[in-house]
């Protein structure tokens, strides 16, 4: 396991601030959650708005700190760095995020931008690091002279290749992709999926990828962790998961795909209703307002994770009652 | 309604074939393109160095020397009107004093007060705004309180004890005007970068790795710049009349030291007699204070991607 | 212009003929739409599909004489609603005989199209206030219970005083159908209306707006970037690139059959709930500047199939099969 998340817990206080009064109230936006990845994988989260996934990747990122819980890497524990620790692990952890017009700082050129993560890390030579800037400008297939441009003078396409780029200067072990394609426009984002792809067999990375669109999560990931307000609900190796849903959100949001086939017929209704507000999640099961399958047990007991099998996990009472 | 909007924008008005081609040539000439759509701006900028020029060269375009005394030639009307006295273009004050070189030396007065004042209530506001806005919770809380504190005090009653305390000058109508603005700068470039740290290139600068003052110094900053620039000038207007008021009630600039306000105070007794001592002044006032404004929403306009699209 | 209740079914209601909406920036123009061409009939959904800057929302702008100002102006072509130009009417007609009334439109983001200061009773209701449709307060209340019924919101008698706030992202989204189907107009517009939402609401949307069709029998012009979407939803789909329409049929031709690269490259390139782990087939390049778009084929320097015809002369509309249309000089050759 090259990262493992250990019971973390992220809550947000909601309130007024100094002086006009106390927090009114937590939102519990990550609420006990643990997996592991290993080296090579790619590990996808996905859900719903709001269930969750990017404050995971923040917390990886170290861009939040931890209620509660313990984040491992590479055999160190994040939550318990000093300062130079941290700036070690930044060297093997790095990001590409979603949005490619903010995730590039408009006033710096792209040698300046892509140049950032190895400054902040060492001294380098002026030879040699233009060499690396070339090198990793190759790999996302951008020409060395894109150096020289601004980002406002690229497409959204050619900017998140540049963010890429960027993420790879350092040469990372491990990458947070946070909806990597979805701000791309629909036919660029098959070169960029693509691309993330090449540069993991080629470097062999370990990636962890934030996405909603479940047809991509099936497509690129080897491993998938279904999340819903603030919980995994369900664990597993992708393609079992996919074909053999067994928590009923799992099986809500698979139906709920729209597919690219008009014989394949109308989605799929599974769930009624609405994901309830993490300021005040239901009890117990928090998907059970909304599970077709709703038990007595479901609104007072919270269901853990269960294994299921080898290498499966799911948190629902359905599954002890059909074990018991 | 994303598409007209993103194609409007400037990223994405059709990509351009080959982007990697220099455009800067193309980017100049849009400049110079908006610069002939309207006249306005540069009257109002000329206005402004023509202030400049005044200010750097009083000694040498000042007919006469604004401080020497002529009884004999008090309150003589400007060149236009009958009885004036030839060489005193735009008339004398009540103790004979050329009209037009006192307005030039008080241009003096006019920048070096503004300068100081914007460039200090500038640099403290934006800092405080910075700091209130990256690191938010304790820092964030009383930096504000201080500014709604700081809101809530009368500029010409601080005006009425400082002078008390520090006895008026020039620098304590520069100490008032910072007091009075940087609260100005401090919520404005506050808002900004609440909105710019959440901005994904600042969060990718931490996870690269950059310390705090670098992602100030390099990622913060140079995105407030021109919010900055708009906001000084907008804000010499407000601060040629806050001098020019602190100075008319005798709280600001003292005698022998001139100034447009104290050109108004001292002409204000023979006001019904003569009208030039106090209009002329006033004038120059208005004048350049329009010009400031004028130019401040150009600049907001300029510096705007947006609006520079239509 | 008093409009009938019920149109017949399969009597088109809206007419695009050639249309041109070019955007006027002080550095060029932008030829946002360029010759577009196409009908929808009442009771049909047709679906415009493309990207970001192909035209698609400034179609739909250009329909309702919304398009944004200034800068965008529709240059020439015929618009035909329910058999009246609108492109010969002034902005007063268009406001009080079209516009909600003939025409409704449903926008991505429920948030900014209601007003969080008036409560949603107000808001509806409105609707029949503005067209004298319905008069008399309790008259009024009555119509807005039974629109929001229609929309499927839960006990509508108790919810109607709410503020939208008050109301969850999908509930909002209904609230703005309810507004849409209030007049009983013949056009609906819906841009992008689920994009927004989690695929579990947007599920529920799509199931509600086709119930909606089902029983007024109302044209449906259905904006997006979804090829899932567009093939739940649409009887016929266009689809849009760089300005024009490139190919036009319905549903399950365009899906099974499609005949213009881009919608080859643009199916083929979307991953596949269960078909994982295969490659995916990337369209190369980028979209044209459509300030100076190329003088041929718009998709040529992206088109596998690029021939040299293509680079200098833009493709015809060419009949594949009847009410299947392709831009594209490859149809032509081997039908």
């Amino acid at each position: 396991m090259i990262l493992e998340i250990d019971n973390l817990v992220k809550h947000f206080p909601v309130g007024g601030s100094f002086p006009f009064g106390g927090s009114k109230g937590e939102v519990k936006a990550v609420d006990g959650v643990s997996f592991g990845i290993g080296a090579g994988e790619t590990f996808a989260l996905v859900g719903e708005s709001g269930c969750g996934k990017t404050t995971i990747a923040k917390l990886i990122l170290l861009l939040e700190q931890p209620t509660s819980g313990r984040i491992i890497f590479d055999g160190t524990d994040l939550t318990s760095l000093n300062r130079k620790q941290v700036k070690e692990y930044r060297r093997n952890a790095q990001a590409v995020f979603q949005d490619p017009y903010s995730s590039l700082n408009p006033r710096m050129k792209v040698r300046d931008i892509l140049a950032e993560p190895i400054r902040a890390h060492q001294t380098m030579g002026r030879k040699d690091l233009e060499r690396r800037l070339d090198e990793v400008l190759e790999i996302v297939g951008l020409p060395e002279r894109a150096k020289r441009n601004y980002p406002h003078e690229f497409s959204g396409g050619q900017r998140q290749r540049i963010a890429v780029a960027r993420a790879l200067t350092l040469n990372p072990k491990f990458i947070v992709l946070d909806e990597p394609i979805s701000a791309l426009d629909v036919s660029i984002r098959a070169q960029i999926l693509n691309l993330l792809e090449d540069i993991q067999k080629e470097l062999g990375l370990t990636y962890l990828i934030i996405a909603h669109d479940l047809a991509l999560v099936e497509h690129v990931s080897t491993t998938v962790g279904v999340m819903y307000l603030g919980n995994l609900v369900e664990i597993g190796p992708t393609a079992q998961v996919f074909d053999d849903p067994q928590h009923p959100y799992t099986q809500a949001l698979l139906a709920a795909v729209p597919r690219p086939d008009p014989k394949h017929g109308l989605s799929e209704q599974l769930a009624t209703g609405e994901i309830a507000s993490a300021l005040n999640p239901p009890s117990g099961c928090k998907f059970h307002p909304r599970c077709p399958h709703v038990l007595d047990v479901c609104s007072q007991d919270y269901p853990e994770l269960r294994r299921i099998g080898e290498s499966r996990a799911a948190g629902c009472h359905l599954l002890e009652e059909r074990s018991a | 309604m994303t598409d007209p909007s993103r194609a409007a924008g400037p990223q994405t008005a059709g990509h351009p074939a080959d982007p990697l081609a220099p455009s800067a040539i193309t980017r100049m000439l849009r400049h110079v393109r908006l610069i002939r759509a309207g006249k306005v701006p540069w009257v109002a900028g000329g206005m402004l160095l023509l202030l400049v020029f005044c200010a750097l060269f009083a000694d040498l375009i000042m007919p006469w020397d604004p401080t020497a005394l002529n009884l004999g030639k008090a309150l003589k009307p400007p060149i236009w009107q009958d009885g004036s006295v030839s060489g005193h273009l735009l008339g004398t004050d009540n103790l004979g004093r050329d009209i037009l070189s006192r307005i030039i030396q008080g241009a003096q007065v006019t920048l070096e007060v503004g300068l100081y004042a914007i460039v200090l209530s500038g640099g403290i506001g934006a800092l405080m705004g910075m700091l209130s806005a990256y690191f938010g919770g304790v820092v964030d809380a009383v930096i504000m309180r201080l500014v709604d504190i700081q809101m809530s005090i009368p500029s010409i009653a601080l005006a009425l004890v400082l002078a008390a305390a520090l006895s008026p000058g020039m620098s304590t109508v520069i100490v008032v005007i910072v007091l009075s603005y940087w609260t100005w700068y401090a919520r404005i470039v506050r808002g900004e970068v609440l909105s710019l740290r959440e901005r994904d290139f600042v969060k990718l600068a931490r996870v690269a790795g950059c310390s705090t003052p670098v992602i100030l110094w390099r990622h913060i900053l140079p995105n407030v710049v021109n919010t900055l620039l708009v906001l000084a000038s907008l804000q010499l207007g407000s601060v040629i009349i806050f001098e020019a008021t602190l100075s008319f009630l005798g709280l600001g600039v003292q005698s022998p030291q001139m100034s447009w306000g104290l050109m108004l105070n001292d002409a204000r007794p023979y006001m019904t007699r003569a009208w030039w001592p106090i209009t002329l002044p006033g004038i120059a006032i208005m004048i350049v204070c329009l010009a400031a404004n004028v130019f401040g929403d150009w600049m907001r306009d300029t510096l705007d991607p947006k609006r520079r699209q239509l | 212009m008093n409009a009938d209740p019920q149109a017949k079914a399969g009597q088109p209601v809206l007419k695009v003929d050639d249309l041109r909406t070019h955007i006027f920036l002080k550095r060029g123009t932008v030829q946002a739409v360029d010759g577009v061409s196409f009908h929808v009939n009442a009771g049909e959904t047709l679906g415009l599909v493309g990207e970001s800057g192909s035209g698609k929302s400034m179609t739909s702008l250009s329909i309702l004489r919304l398009t944004p100002k200034p800068g965008a102006r529709t240059v020439s072509g015929r618009i035909e609603i329910d058999g009246i130009n609108v492109l010969d009417l002034d902005e007063e007609t268009m406001v009080r005989d079209i516009r909600g009334k003939l025409v409704s439109m449903i926008s991505q983001d429920p948030m900014t199209s209601l007003n969080p200061v008036f409560s949603i009773g107000d808001q509806v209701g409105a609707a029949f206030r503005y067209h004298d449709l319905v008069q008399g307060r309790s008259a009024i209340r009555e119509a807005v219970v039974n629109v929001l019924r229609r929309v499927r919101i839960p006990s509508p008698e108790r919810r109607l005083d709410d503020f939208p706030h008050q109301y969850s992202g999908g509930m909002r989204q209904r609230v703005v159908s309810a507004m849409a189907i209030a007049c009983s107009p013949k056009l609906m517009i819906a841009d992008e209306p689920t994009s927004n939402l989690d695929v579990t609401i947007q599920v529920q949307i799509i199931r509600l707006l086709r119930e909606i069709q089902k029983e007024t029998g109302v044209g449906l012009i259905f904006i997006t970037h979804d090829m899932g979407v567009a093939a739940n939803i649409c009887d016929r789909v266009a689809v849009m690139y760089a300005g024009r329409i490139v190919e036009i049929g319905d549903v399950e031709t365009i899906f099974a059959n499609p005949s213009h690269p881009y919608t080859q490259g643009l199916l083929d390139s979307i991953p596949h709930l269960g078909r994982r782990r295969e490659r995916l087939y990337s369209i190369p390049g980028n979209p044209p500047d459509m300030q100076n778009p190329p003088s041929g084929c718009r998709f040529a320097a992206r088109c596998p199939h690029v021939m040299d015809k293509c680079r200098s002369e833009y493709p015809p509309e060419t009949t594949v099969a009847p009410g299947h249309m392709a831009a594209c000089w490859l149809v032509g050759k081997s039908g």
